[in-house]
């Protein structure tokens, strides 16, 4: 068995204590990597300055002092205090699952695993989570009883309401001052210019966007095999149709859906990633680092 | 109930293959399921009613598969619509009989073509359109029995001398029991369908023939079909020698026009080579016009033909034949007071001493009856009495012999009044009349055949001065314009006599034996007497069978055409058979040579026509000839079959069309 197949969605779903998920998450992700990702995200350097009285030898830089004979202090990035959100979508869309974990599930488990991720470099993680609009707001902070009360509310919440993404996006940003980090972990099936809208406001409050586009295997490629009696899980509509209509129909709209919301997210310079919920959580989660080295 | 069936409904098996189309159809269709997705944002209406129509065409497919397998099997096992008599000829297990009626009234040609070749035509149509394991047959009237059509050529019929320029027909009768009897016996031990399929023009003696013995035709899995060659409007025109000939004298022909008036032509007299002259004539619409030539002297056993220039459909009978009789002996037979009869002997002998062979003089009571046979005219006069020989013969019709009662007012117990008045043939309450001055005999005309050359209607010399009154029958002359001095009457048993209101001989009641008037009355009371008697024997009609001249007489002969050629050799059978008219000679084993005239009888041309009766089975069908060829031009493989192929080709197209859309699809 590989190392890291135990991370796979079949085999941490049976886990229902998320905060064991998450650790097992990234203390499995972190075990893989080379280079410990702590370094990474906290050891960057930043600037000098000049040393002040009082401060603790330790703090100087000798072998700067060797050099220019004057004593100054690195300032590391860590040092700077990052101020993630993290914009949970639990609309009831975010319930679908064809395999053993649903969106919704997913979703959780990758925002706890960050969450842990950021509060471990003791950066501030805060946590949004919408539907149609904002239910639930954490402020970021960086202390472990942060950690465990956006723990407790991702146990303890479930998705529901139908999906206003772009406007949740929307508010939340107006809600943000600070400049930071935004990881929107959402199924983004909401209408493309209102996301877009969302992510524009996001933009201008000075927040780099990391938007983690959640999709289970069936909706990346609807392969029926029967006809279906389809029901939205959101408006509760239903519709009758055969295997390779719906298939046609719904892999052209969410191709279509995707390609679009890729092309606004590269317009705004937001990340964007698609993670697929088959796919094991370390895999997506060392993506998402991948992706943000530069902020973690 | 359905009147659908099947020629082979053994293919009906596969329809079996239907349940197994439904069965893959079923096993095939995907289970509907039901499942929540996270969005149905992407499937527009448009979607649901693709999917719809989907499911529309995949049940439209459904359909042409079953139609398909429905179709073909329906076709291999020949789906028909039994009520349509038509249909049965498209089963290829049917076995046809076709009979063409051989009569000359086939002979028909109106607009060309005629009724024969346009059966034969009809029957070539029929053959090729039935289906090439259907057997067929054709009646072969020389055999007398069905014989394959292998060739799909009909030309079994009558006579085809001719062979495909024109249709000879058959004279005589037809012999539908004949053809009866050989299809009988044909499908007696047969489980097969036929079809007997008979093409005429159903002219009255034939359909006659055929009504009566239609019921050897049919039973189960027979049916009779029956073209009717019926002509739209038929007409014909015909001419025949009224009664014999005598040379020397006259000839009367009888021209008639059936269904159309007949425009000035002319009747052409011939006796041997010799044109003898021509008449002209015309005719209302079914009415008959008499045309009388003078014929002249000829020897004996020369022959005559009549022939009427006119251009109408059936040219058979335009044209009759006869002998002249010249040296044809006669015996007449005069009975009653031979001293006073003597006279009219010899008015007889005077006449026409050749006609009459010999005149036999008897006493009334000493009459016998061979001497009745013997003789050809028997004329009652000043006999007394009663004679049972005599009574006998009048009341029992002697059919060929012409006979003359003259009747006598000075006699009570004359023979003439009292057996005429007892047999009903005079009325019972005669009268005795006396003209002290006696009254002259007057002709009812002078230019019938009767009386044709006489120079006036009344004789002023000639006087009567007793007569009988009143006479009933056709009176054919009188006495001074009131009472009738001659009638034609007709006894109880339909005999027909002649009666005359007063003697003929040496009488003190009239004058007329020492007037010339006496002689040509008497040629022209015994040939009147005479006229149409014996004609029988004479009288030889084409087709029909007549009394042998040969039997019983120990001799034999030998018939030849006009031409020479041999026609017949009659021994001793009793009835003989001449099949074509014209002229003959016939020439005894002993040398004796005479000719025969033979006409066509004057029920060929006769154009009366009906369907035939189609009976209470229901298993005989009549259509007119246009009628069949249509619906069999229809019928051609079947009609049902025919829709059956399209219905074939429409599930065929569908099934292509809406896979191939499928399988693209996928």
């Amino acid at each position: 068995m590989n190392k890291f197949s135990i991370l796979s969605p079949e085999h941490v779903a049976p886990i229902r204590n998320l905060t064991l998920r998450a650790k097992m998450i990234v203390e499995g992700t972190i075990a893989g990597l080379h280079k410990s990702p702590f370094h990474g995200f906290s050891s960057e350097f930043l600037e000098y300055r000049p040393y002040l009285v009082g401060e603790p030898a330790r703090k100087v830089d000798w072998r700067k002092y060797a050099k220019s004979d004057k004593a100054f202090v690195r300032l590391y990035e860590d040092e700077t205090n990052l101020s993630a959100h993290i914009l949970l979508d639990k609309s009831a869309s975010m319930l679908f699952g064809s395999g053993a974990v649903t969106k919704f599930d997913y979703a959780r488990t990758l925002a706890a695993s960050i969450a842990w991720i950021l509060v471990r470099q003791k950066d501030a993680a805060g946590l949004v989570a919408f539907d149609e609009e904002i239910r639930f707001y954490m402020p970021p902070k960086s202390t472990n009883l942060q950690l465990k009360n956006i723990i407790s509310y991702l146990e303890a919440s479930t998705a529901e309401h139908e999906t206003r993404c772009g406007a949740a996006i929307n508010s939340a940003a107006a809600m943000l001052g600070k400049r930071g980090l935004c990881v929107v972990l959402s199924d983004f099936l909401d209408d493309p210019e209102s996301i877009a809208m969302g992510l524009r406001h996001l933009r201008f409050k000075r927040q780099d966007i990391l938007a983690i586009a959640i999709a289970d295997p069936l909706e990346l490629n609807f392969d029926g095999r029967s006809d279906y009696r389809l029901k939205d899980l959101e408006t509760g509509r239903e519709i009758t149709i055969d295997s390779q209509t719906a298939a046609e129909y719904f892999n052209s709209g969410m191709a279509g859906h995707r390609s679009e919301l890729s092309g606004i997210c590269r317009e705004l310079k937001v990340d964007f990633e698609e993670v697929s919920t088959d796919e094991p959580f370390h895999k997506s989660l060392m993506r998402v680092i991948d992706k943000r080295r530069r902020l973690f | 109930m359905s009147s659908f069936s099947f020629f082979q409904p053994a293919y009906l098996w596969a329809l079996g293959f239907l349940s197994a189309i439904l069965f893959l159809h079923f096993f095939r269709r995907s289970v509907v399921k039901r499942m929540e997705l996270s969005t149905l944002r992407f499937f527009p209406a448009s979607a649901v009613s693709k999917s719809r129509v989907k499911k529309l065409l995949d049940i439209l497919l459904l359909l042409a598969r079953l139609l398909l397998v429905a179709a073909l099997a329906l076709v291999f096992a020949g789906l028909h619509d039994r009520s349509s008599p038509l249909v049965v000829l498209s089963d290829p297990g049917t076995v046809v009989y076709t009979w063409i009626d051989p009569s000359a009234s086939m002979e028909y040609a109106d607009g060309g073509v005629s009724l024969g070749l346009r059966a034969e035509a009809i029957v070539d149509s029929l053959i090729a359109t039935l289906p090439s394991s259907a057997e067929r047959y054709g009646f072969d009237h020389g055999s007398g029995r069905f014989v394959s059509l292998t060739d799909k050529k009909s030309h079994i019929n009558a006579d085809t001398d001719k062979g495909e320029q024109g249709f000879s027909g058959r004279f005589g009768q037809v012999n539908f029991n004949e053809t009866a009897d050989a299809f009988a016996a044909h499908t007696a031990h047969s489980e097969r369908r036929t079809v007997f399929v008979a093409l005429s023009d159903f002219q009255r003696s034939t359909v006659d023939a055929f009504d009566s013995f239609s019921y050897k035709l049919t039973g189960d899995n027979k049916k009779v079909i029956c073209v009717s060659l019926m002509p739209a409007n038929p007409y014909n025109y015909s001419v025949r020698v009224r009664s014999g000939a005598l040379s020397g004298g006259g000839i009367s022909v009888v021209v008639h026009a059936a269904g159309a008036a007949l425009d000035t032509t002319y009747v052409e007299l011939t006796v041997g080579e010799l044109r003898i002259g021509q008449r002209s004539v015309s005719c209302k619409a079914d009415d008959s016009v008499s045309v009388a030539f003078d014929l002249p002297p000829a020897k004996d056993g020369a022959w005559g033909k009549v022939e009427l220039r006119a251009g109408d459909p059936l040219p058979f009978d335009n044209r009759d034949y006869f002998t002249l009789s010249a040296n044809r002996h006669r015996e007449a037979l005069i009975a009653g007071d031979t001293r006073r009869n003597r006279v009219i002997g010899a008015a007889l002998k005077a006449s026409g001493a050749a006609f009459w062979n010999s005149i036999v003089l008897k006493e009334g009571n000493e009459l016998t009856y061979e001497d009745i046979n013997a003789a050809d005219l028997v004329i009652v006069n000043g006999f007394n009495g009663r004679s049972r020989v005599l009574e006998s013969f009048i009341t029992g019709a002697g059919g060929d012999k012409g006979v003359i009662v003259a009747l006598d007012p000075e006699r009570e117990d004359d023979f003439g009044r009292s057996f005429l008045r007892s047999a009903g043939i005079l009325p019972t309450a005669q009268k005795v009349n006396k003209a002290e001055s006696g009254v002259s005999p007057v002709l009812t005309d002078t230019n019938s055949a009767m009386w044709r050359g006489f120079p006036a209607m009344s004789s002023g010399n000639s006087r009567v001065y007793g007569y009988v009154s009143p006479l009933a029958g056709g009176t054919l002359a009188r006495l001074g314009g009131s009472s009738s001095a001659l009638v034609a009457a007709v006894s109880r048993s339909g005999s027909d006599l002649l009666i005359i209101s007063t003697p003929l001989g040496v009488t003190q009641s009239n004058n007329l034996c020492e007037t010339g008037f006496f002689v040509p009355f008497v040629d022209r009371l015994g040939r009147r007497a005479l006229a149409g008697r014996g004609q029988a024997e004479e009288h030889w009609y084409a087709g029909y069978a007549a009394r042998n001249p040969f039997f019983g007489g120990g001799r034999a002969g030998t018939l030849y055409g006009i031409d020479g050629k041999l026609a017949a050799t009659w021994s001793s059978q009793p009835n003989v058979r001449i099949d074509k008219p014209g002229v003959y000679s016939l020439v005894s084993s002993t040398g004796e040579a005479a000719n025969l005239a033979v006409s066509p009888h004057p029920i060929e041309g006769e154009m009366v026509f009906r369907q035939p009766d189609l009976g209470i089975s229901g298993s005989i069908y009549c259509f007119e000839a246009g009628k069949f060829l249509e619906r069999m031009g229809n019928l051609s493989n079947n009609v049902w079959s025919y829709r059956l192929w399209a219905l074939l080709g429409l599930a065929l197209c569908c099934e292509v069309l809406l896979w191939k859309r499928g399988s693209s699809e996928k």
